[in-house]
């Protein structure tokens, strides 16, 4: 149950994230935001890490493929993505195609990685769908 | 194309969140964490340093806390996706997502216009509610 907790906090964090970036951006300027961002972010990593983690988990480090280091290239592709396509794209578009390429790619990592395929999960999926959709309908002006 | 590529970025965060999943087994949640941020502090301090026009403001909380929220992101990711996998993590942050910028909009928070919730987005919340119960349950 907290997992399902936490993931829903997840997505409290990605909502808050831009709009205070945002804030910050009309102040100093998108270089400075983000490397506030990452610094503040790299400073709590720290922190976290000398609490919960061990410093002999750093020995692990040299065994690990390279290719898993590319999460934040991925991150910096998407911080950039979005910003090119989200003033071109009506609202309901922000949200339903990246949620869409999340969905595809993620049920294949699902199916095929981590062997967690369900048909609920496809029903359940178009359940979400439709209801986005039913969010973004306009309110017609009496 | 903008719709191609609001596409493709769904599958880049699906990537993303798989890959430090991966790293934060491989290694611990919270340093794989590290190393995510780390990368992207070292690229975007390599930014400021080939801009030399760029003034660096004084540190402030309202710069602190953004990034403050990105490790948790990450680290609640990395804890997550192990034990309920990718699409269904992806599908509760949605909901967190939308509660959130329903609430911000209603209330007009963080000087945003006040937008005040509609019938058509109590429903809509409503039946993604119901999608994401039937994933769970």
């Amino acid at each position: 149950m907290i997992y399902y907790f936490l993931a829903v906090l997840t997505g409290f964090f990605l909502t808050l994230t831009p709009v205070l970036n945002g804030q910050n951006t009309l102040k100093v300027g998108s270089k400075n935001t983000s490397f506030y961002h990452f610094l503040s972010a790299t400073l709590t990593g720290c922190i976290l890490f000398i609490i919960l983690g061990s410093f002999s988990d750093i020995k692990a480090i040299p065994s690990v493929n390279p290719i898993y280091f590319s999460g934040a290239a991925l991150g910096l592709f998407v911080v950039t993505f979005m910003n090119y396509f989200s003033p071109k794209i009506e609202a309901i578009y922000i949200s339903l195609l990246p949620f869409l390429g999340q969905m595809v790619i993620g049920m294949l990592i699902d199916i095929l990685m981590l062997d967690l395929f369900e048909i609920k999960k496809i029903v359940g999926i178009g359940i979400v769908l439709l209801g986005i959709a039913v969010m973004n309908i306009k309110k017609t002006e009496p | 194309m903008a719709y191609s590529i609001a596409f493709i970025t769904g599958i880049f965060i699906a990537g993303m969140v798989y890959i430090n999943g991966i790293l934060g087994s491989q290694t611990t949640p919270y340093l794989s964490n590290l190393i995510f941020h780390s990368i992207g502090l070292m690229i975007f301090t390599l930014f400021i340093l080939l801009s030399p026009k760029n003034k660096i403001p004084p540190w402030g909380w309202a710069l602190f806390i953004p990034g403050l929220m990105g490790t948790f992101t990450v680290v609640f990711n990395n804890w997550v996706v192990p034990h309920i996998g990718v699409s269904l993590t992806v599908a509760l942050a949605l909901l967190g997502q939308m509660i959130t910028s329903i609430t911000i909009d209603h209330f007009g928070l963080f000087n945003r216009k006040i937008k005040k919730i509609n019938l058509f987005q109590s429903i809509g919340l409503g039946i993604v509610g119901l999608g994401l119960l039937v994933m769970v349950f």
